[in-house]
């Protein structure tokens, strides 16, 4: 089972993360790539193609990209360009993302003009949970549907629609399972093999890896992570962090990651879709809307989430990790500090790079906000 | 430095200068512009003395409709280069990012710090300029004030225009509900929204001006596309002056020599003496592009243009339609469009691309536009970074430099050297 284990947290790495995709269109099926979790994948699932999630080169060099790319620019985006550049995406048949922020809605020009993939696609989402704002959602993923069922050749129905939704709520309460065995005082699983699991059920046909982590769920029970430390115990907070080194970093810095807060962690599966709804578009725009991205007004909320999560999976303190020029989560993180301070939560935040870099001095920063945290356990 | 009054007190000096010893070469209409400049830094004094309802992000004339004293935080620092380092310290201490568009942070560090009034109210727009809508959202937390958000969509027509236009519905309502004073008013709104589509006809009026050549005004009354400075009959009497003086002008004709006509996107790095050194090697500047290309030529979202939606659309709707209407907002495919229109209609022969920094949504495109000027209209485009105020990262002598490196290359190749 460990070999199991093993596998399914190497899935989304650099040399098996094609694997699937690869598989999928030889069988004559078409692989989408999706560029951030505000995109409702269950439709591109229910039309019969692969929602395959877009990383960026984990490697430093992104010289091709910044011919085109401004400076104070994100950095993931910088590297899912160099990617595209190299020509490490080409074998994407489409690629769909949202208006995330200002950054995802202008990275259609450079998508179009520099790639070959056919179909590229950018479905709104509003900034604010409402019912107007669900009603207009709900409209933007029908059309979606429309652009899709065209591109694929495929009908969509609202049965095909639930099934798909059905496959992917499994997979959500799957990892929520597994992410349940993180409150433990010694998990079955190490912060980074957290992430690599949940990227895995991104790069993996969803009943594939539905399959693969229920049948390890009874192995993680009893499983017992080999990890360094147990104490201190952090809540690790950031977005489009896809690289589990950057988790295993904090973790051989001195500490425990029991929970994280992010896109392409927790919050990617957190939310369930409402299976009961008359109207799947409608119900899907209802859960996309709780993605508690900083570029959703809800900020309250977020703040609310994080603390929930604090107490639950007992930790110590919230670790921010923004990557350098994400504005929104910049803007953000005076509100998220004061809300943490009100609440007694410690909370350090550093700017990180999208690939691993000035690990030195992320170390010896994490490392001074963790002894801070030791000691304040042990007074 | 209390912003409202040292503006007072510089517009007043303006107005001086001008009735003393006007320049020639300017647009005497100028006067006017800064006769309504000056009556909207006194009723927000009033308005800040007495404890009226303050607004930022509302437009104009909603705000007015609604009984909103609006604060334009941006324009008032851009005027006083001397406090921008305070307010960069202001913007360091709240712990926001300084890297990003300082027409935005520096006006909202200077209400921080009470050198600008403070806010009863605040709508933040989600109109892509993230920065915008979530420093609104930052500044909220400080004055502990209510907060209504508005998703506006991307693509402009007319569906997208109506959801705007309900969620305005709904921001009068929670407004109304939530601060003191605040009552709207249909008919007024009406009213003022009449005033501003007689004001956008001479805007239009002034654009077909632009096309002549030589243009018939100077690089510094040509730079800035005139906006609708108040939805008033002042504004009107503004707009209708400067447009008749331009046509005078041009009836008489220009004996300055045009050895090259620059499109200029977007914003500039305003410590810069760029319009003298424009003006002195006889550049002209048809058109500065600020995302409003498309009402100024009335190509899109014109008030009370009944044509473009088969219909006539309903107060918050217009409201809606402004708003939607800058080009920088939507799809970088409408921007650059946007931009090689204006190129061509105004016969503009080379572009200047200021690559602001923090601004991804006009900087983003440089490139694009770039490789599409040269290929499409066969124009050469200039791209350089940096900021409008603060000249550590693109020093004022090196901006000029580079600057003059190229118009000398360019007027060189069309023999106008």
């Amino acid at each position: 089972m460990e070999d199991k284990l093993k596998k399914l947290v190497s899935a989304g790495n650099k040399e098996n993360r094609t694997k699937w995709a690869h598989e999928w269109q030889g069988q004559g099926k078409k692989v989408v790539g999706v560029l951030d979790n505000m995109v409702p994948e269950e439709v591109i699932y229910a039309a019969g193609m692969l929602p395959w999630r877009i990383q960026g080169t984990w490697q430093e060099d992104v010289s091709r990209a910044m011919i085109y790319r401004m400076p104070q620019t994100s950095a993931f985006l910088n590297h899912v360009l160099q990617s595209v550049l190299e020509g490490e995406l080409d074998f994407l048949d489409g690629m769909v993302y949202s208006n995330r922020d200002e950054d995802f809605v202008r990275f259609r020009d450079y998508w179009e003009s520099l790639s070959k993939t056919r179909l590229v696609y950018l479905i709104e989402v509003p900034i604010m949970d409402s019912e107007l704002t669900r009603r207009r959602f709900a409209a933007k993923i029908r059309e979606f549907i429309g652009v899709i069922e065209e591109f694929g050749k495929a009908k969509i129905d609202d049965k095909s629609l639930r099934d798909a939704v059905a496959v992917y709520d499994k997979g959500r309460a799957l990892l929520r399972k597994m992410y349940e065995l993180r409150k433990r005082e010694l998990p079955p699983v190490s912060g980074g093999e957290a992430l690599a699991i949940t990227i895995a059920a991104t790069v993996m046909p969803r009943d594939e890896f539905n399959k693969e982590l229920e049948g390890l769920l009874p192995y993680l029970e009893k499983r017992k992570a080999n990890v360094s430390h147990t104490r201190p115990r952090v809540l690790l907070s950031s977005d489009l962090l896809d690289n589990p080194a950057y988790v295993d970093l904090v973790e051989e810095t001195g500490c425990l990651v029991a929970m994280d807060d992010m896109d392409t962690g927790s919050r990617y599966f957190w939310e369930m879709v409402d299976g009961g709804s008359e109207d799947p578009a409608y119900a899907l725009a209802k859960r996309y809307l709780k993605s508690r991205l900083p570029r959703m007004v809800d900020w309250q909320e977020q703040a609310e989430q994080l603390m929930q999560w604090t107490r639950e999976f007992h930790t110590d303190g919230v670790l921010d990790l923004t990557e350098t020029y994400d504005h929104t989560r910049e803007f953000r993180r005076p509100f998220l500090e004061h809300r943490l301070k009100e609440a007694g939560i410690p909370e350090a935040s550093f700017e990180r790079d999208y690939h691993l870099s000035n690990v030195g001095q992320l170390r010896t920063r994490i490392g001074a906000f963790l002894e801070m945290l030791e000691s304040k356990t042990a007074g | 430095m209390n912003l409202i009054d040292a503006s007072i007190e510089m517009t007043k000096g303006r107005l001086k200068k001008i009735g003393e010893n006007p320049d020639p070469r300017r647009l005497r209409s100028n006067r006017l512009g800064y006769e309504i400049e000056l009556k909207q830094f006194y009723e927000v004094q009033e308005a800040w003395r007495q404890g009226k309802p303050l607004s930022m992000g509302v437009g104009g004339t909603l705000a007015k409709a609604m009984g909103l004293q609006r604060v334009d935080y941006p324009l008032l620092v851009g005027s006083f280069p001397q406090e921008v380092p305070k307010y960069f310290q202001t913007v360091r201490n709240m712990g926001w990012p300084e890297h990003i568009c300082e027409f935005v942070t520096l006006g909202l560090a200077a209400a921080t710090v009470g050198d600008a009034p403070p806010l009863s109210l605040l709508l933040a727009e989600k109109e892509e300029c993230t920065v915008a809508t979530y420093a609104q959202m930052a500044l909220t937390e400080h004055f502990n004030v209510p907060l209504f958000a508005i998703d506006d969509p991307l693509d402009y027509n007319e569906e997208s225009i109506k959801y705007v236009a309900d969620q305005l519905g709904e921001f009068i309502e929670f407004a109304e509900r939530n601060v003191p004073g605040i009552k709207y008013d249909q008919d007024r709104h009406l009213e003022l929204l009449e005033w501003s589509r007689i004001g956008f006809s001479y805007i239009r009026r002034e654009w077909e001006l632009r096309k002549l050549v030589p243009l018939p005004m100077t690089v510094w009354d040509s730079f800035q596309m005139p906006m609708m400075p108040d939805a008033s009959a002042e504004g009107v009497k503004y707009l209708r002056t400067r447009v008749e003086e331009i046509e005078e002008r041009a009836a008489k004709g220009v004996d300055q020599e045009e050895k090259l006509r620059v499109l200029w996107i977007w914003v500039a790095p305003f410590y810069a003496n760029f319009l003298g050194l424009m003006d002195s090697k006889g550049v002209a500047i048809p058109h500065a592009v600020s995302g409003g290309t498309g009402w100024q030529n009335g190509r899109r979202g014109a008030i009370g243009d009944e044509k473009e939606f088969g219909r006539k659309l309903s107060p918050l709707e217009e409201e809606a339609r402004m708003q939607m209407s800058w080009s920088w907002r939507s799809r970088g495919r409408m921007w650059e469009d946007e931009i090689l229109f204006a190129c061509q209609d105004l016969k503009c022969e080379a572009i200047i691309y200021f690559q602001f920094t923090g601004c991804k949504l006009t900087s983003h495109p440089a490139r694009m536009v770039a490789d599409r000027a040269e290929k499409e209209l066969g124009v050469p485009t200039f791209i350089i970074s940096g900021r409008s105020m603060d000249p550590t990262s693109l020093p004022a002598p090196e901006f000029e430099s580079r600057l003059t490196e190229f118009l000398d290359m360019v007027m060189a190749q069309k023999g106008r050297g």
